[in-house]
């Protein structure tokens, strides 16, 4: 079920109502959760729910106090079984189709046909909290869970379910087994959240996606600054489509008087890669991070060592997102930059983003914003020439007779960038100043009208070239 | 409710909420002022073909029909003027082929009387089935069918109803006040336009500059020839008995150049020819003026669009071919 869809806005209040009367019940939010994502397709409902619960019983078995010895094996197997569904899911395409070519290029026949699958919806996202909840386990870090509805819920919860944030055993679960009354400090936040996240989408992102797809769609046919808008388009686009659906995700756990955490701070007013990578999408970061970097040794054992685990950190965390060349590159660029950094502090002793303040910050900021649209062009781009079809075409000068340059009148597209950038910029700077809830310290009658107009806004564009949430393919 | 803090503070904390919904249904009865004042176009698509089709619905014996190239190209005040002839336009902005084809069958059927003439006003993309006009133009097909669960919602939030309107004012404002309004610079130019009129040159630079800086419409769409809307539109008046006159007006050089800069395998001149060979029926006239204007920045407000002060001179042309042979006005001076 998509968040902006008619389908939502009966559910949420219906399942909201019902979960009230029944004096808070697990199974009342444990059901809507799977009415939630199996509206989109029922089939996968046994996919969730067998992969979570087997991921629950290899996590009561390590940790099991009386079979120390079993516990690295069934960690071992457990990830294995994650990984495979993950890897089967997301890469039998790729990996049949990789087959099938070379296979062709040997001299063999094309008689072979492998059947096509479709990729669950957020199947990234609960395979990434199944991992690391077993690996928690072993750890020790948490305990392991007494109840498997508790644990379904956990997994299933709907507002994080198909996009997000990536939550932690030891934040979520908790509060499900308590389910506290939400209270009117919750419902105040909360509506806020879901108004600016539903503006975020449906007037910032989806307006800014009708020009970015113009130009990622036909990237030929455009160069010069019409080329740029487009990246800078889908820069905007991507953030606030993301941004949003964290926003309702908060915004109804609130409701249900559950806390989700925060998965962006005003990521493009970072003034490193670095940075940038501390304030996007965080619960990502945070996860590889914890369960890839820092097994792979993190940042000891040297520079080199560091490099090379920061790049292979980024470029898994790249193929995360999807099988193809793109997402690698994007994932290396990353890295790269990342490494780069790393060296500078390395032989200079300072961090990059030192100079946060003042002229010097802002210079960082923009150059920091740029690199970051420049490895966004990977990431939109349907495939590898496309992507450096757009980089070309955005150094083309276009005063050739003929040439294509505009996106729609040429001022217009500068003026709503202008206009929607500006928007998503002084949300940042005053949640930055203000903190999460800078909505809410708002005098009363700014905020009034700020709401009123959001909904007006919000009525006036939905159903206008309206797409699913980006990160709804992962 | 929350047990563990009062409802009064309840009501403090969630106030600005219920203030901001108030807000929002006083933008919706602005909205649907808006509409009754004829400041929004409607958005209710039964509602917007009935408003359209009124002006012919009482009788008018020259039904001058299309897109915003009519609202450019005929004076529907001034034709009265000149011909003894009751002419009244109906206006489809965007409509396709197609949807202007439905709309004015309607009109027939609803019509006490009968026009004697059909005027369809059409240029190069509304032959485009896959051009952005066919999204446009859904509004009007939607008015020949049952309601749909959403429109029905969308009836009751005047905002979402009068989206597209409201929409469009808003770019409009937004441009104008970037570039200036067009319409403004169209009225201060007379002298010029006539001049350039007469001089009938070409402006080569400013066709290049239309080429790459303006909106043509179907960018990055292909071009997809709408035959059936050729052929519905001729059956309709033929059902109807009612001769059909195609006006293909004046448009600048920069939308054919742009047309086969974008297409070089589907050229314009060979698609123009297949809309000429399309209406060559009983009962079908053509009056092809699209290159009869040179292509410069006096006469044309945008690639497609004429000045609009060049009305009174294009409806001559209009009055001159549409009077019945024996009326026929001799040749009169520009009365503007």
């Amino acid at each position: 079920m998509q968040f902006d869809s008619l389908a939502f806005a009966v559910f949420l209040p219906v399942l909201w109502v019902a979960y009230r009367l029944t004096n808070r019940n697990r199974w009342v939010l444990l059901a809507g959760s799977l009415l939630f994502y199996g509206w989109w397709d029922w089939r996968y409902l046994s996919l969730i729910v067998g992969s979570s619960t087997a991921a629950y019983f290899f996590g009561t078995a390590i940790g099991n106090p009386a079979t120390p010895s079993r516990r690295t094996p069934l960690l071992l197997l457990s990830v294995s079984l994650q990984m495979g569904l993950l890897i089967y899911f997301k890469y039998w395409n790729l990996l049949t189709e990789t087959f099938l070519h070379l296979r062709q290029a040997l001299g063999g026949g094309n008689d072979i046909q492998f059947a096509r699958v479709l990729l669950p919806v957020g199947i990234s996202f609960f395979t990434f909290q199944n991992l690391s909840y077993t690996v928690d386990v072993w750890r020790g870090s948490v305990r392991r869970s007494d109840s498997l509805i508790d644990y379904l819920l956990y997994i299933s919860f709907f507002p994080q379910l198909v996009a997000g944030p990536i939550e932690r055993y030891s934040d979520l679960h908790p509060q499900l087994v308590q389910r506290p009354l939400a209270t009117w400090k919750d419902y105040d936040q909360g509506f806020a959240l879901l108004i600016v996240g539903f503006f975020k989408k449906i007037v910032i992102a989806d307006t800014a996606s009708d020009f970015a797809d113009r130009v990622f769609n036909n990237p030929s046919s455009f160069s010069g600054p019409s080329a740029i808008f487009g990246v800078y388009f889908f820069a905007l686009q991507i953030y606030a489509d993301f941004s949003a659906y964290t926003d309702i995700a908060r915004g109804c756990g609130l409701l249900f008087g559950i806390r989700l955490i925060d998965n962006f701070q005003q990521p493009y007013l970072s003034t490193s890669i670095t940075e940038f990578w501390r304030r996007w999408h965080i619960s990502l970061s945070g996860w590889l991070r914890d369960y890839l970097y820092f097994p792979l040794g993190g940042n000891r054992g040297g520079l080199a060592r560091t490099i090379r685990n920061l790049c292979i950190t980024m470029v898994l965390g790249g193929i995360w997102h999807g099988a193809s060349w793109n997402f690698l590159i994007w994932g290396f660029a990353n890295g790269f930059m990342l490494s780069a950094e790393k060296l500078y502090h390395y032989f200079t002793g300072h961090r990059v983003e030192r100079a946060a303040i003042g002229l010097g910050g802002w210079v960082r900021r923009f150059v920091t914003l740029n690199l970051i649209c420049l490895t966004w062009v990977f990431f939109r781009a349907a495939d590898l020439p496309k992507a450096l079809v757009i980089l070309g075409q955005c150094v083309r000068i276009p005063l050739e007779k003929g040439e294509l340059l505009s996106l729609g009148k040429t001022l217009e597209p500068a003026a709503i960038l202008c206009l929607l950038g500006g928007l998503m910029m002084g949300h940042d700077l005053l949640k930055e100043r203000r903190g999460d809830g800078w909505f809410l310290s708002l005098p009363t009658g700014a905020r009034i009208l700020a709401a009123g107009l959001m909904i007006a806004f919000i009525a006036l564009n939905v159903g206008n070239n309206q797409n699913a949430f980006i990160y709804f393919q992962f | 409710m929350p047990s563990s803090t009062s409802s009064s503070d309840g009501v403090r904390r969630l106030a600005w909420l219920g203030g901001a919904v108030l807000v929002f249904l006083l933008l919706n009865a602005l909205a649907r002022f808006g509409e009754q004042q004829r400041w929004l176009r409607t958005g209710d698509p039964a509602k917007l073909v009935a408003q359209r089709i009124q002006s012919v619905r009482n009788g008018a014996d020259v039904w001058v029909c299309g897109n915003s190239l009519v609202e450019h190209s005929f004076d529907a005040e001034l034709a009265r003027t000149l011909d003894s002839q009751r002419y009244a336009t109906v206006i489809l902005g965007s409509a396709t082929l197609e949807a202007t084809a439905m709309v004015i069958g309607r009109a027939l059927d609803e019509s006490q009387t009968k026009p004697r003439n059909v005027v369809v006003v059409i240029s190069k993309d509304d032959f485009n089935r896959n051009g952005t006009r066919g999204e446009s133009s859904a509004q009007y097909l939607q008015a020949f069918q049952p309601p749909s669960l959403r429109t029905r919602i969308s009836s009751w939030i005047p905002i979402h109803e009068l989206r597209s309107s409201i929409q469009l004012r808003i770019r409009k404002t937004l441009t104008s006040l970037i570039k200036g309004d067009p319409r403004s610079e169209a009225k201060a130019l007379p002298p010029e336009a006539f001049a350039a009129l007469q001089s009938g040159k070409d402006d080569p630079v400013w066709i290049a500059k239309q080429i790459t800086e303006s909106y043509l419409a179907n960018q990055g769409r292909d071009f997809i020839f709408n035959d059936s809307g050729v052929s519905n539109l001729v059956a309709t008046c033929r059902k109807h008995a009612v001769p059909l006159t195609i006006v293909l007006p004046p448009v600048s050089k920069a939308v054919a150049e742009w047309h086969d800069t974008r297409f070089p395998n589907q050229r314009w001149e060979t698609l123009r020819k297949q809309v000429l060979t399309g209406f060559q029926q009983p009962g079908v006239r053509v009056l092809d003026w699209e290159s009869a204007l040179p292509s410069n920045p006096k006469v044309f407000v945008d690639p497609y669009h004429v000045h609009l002060t060049l009305r009174s001179h294009l409806t001559q042309w209009y009055v001159r071919e549409l009077t019945p042979a024996p009326s026929r006005p001799a040749a009169r001076e520009d009365k503007r």
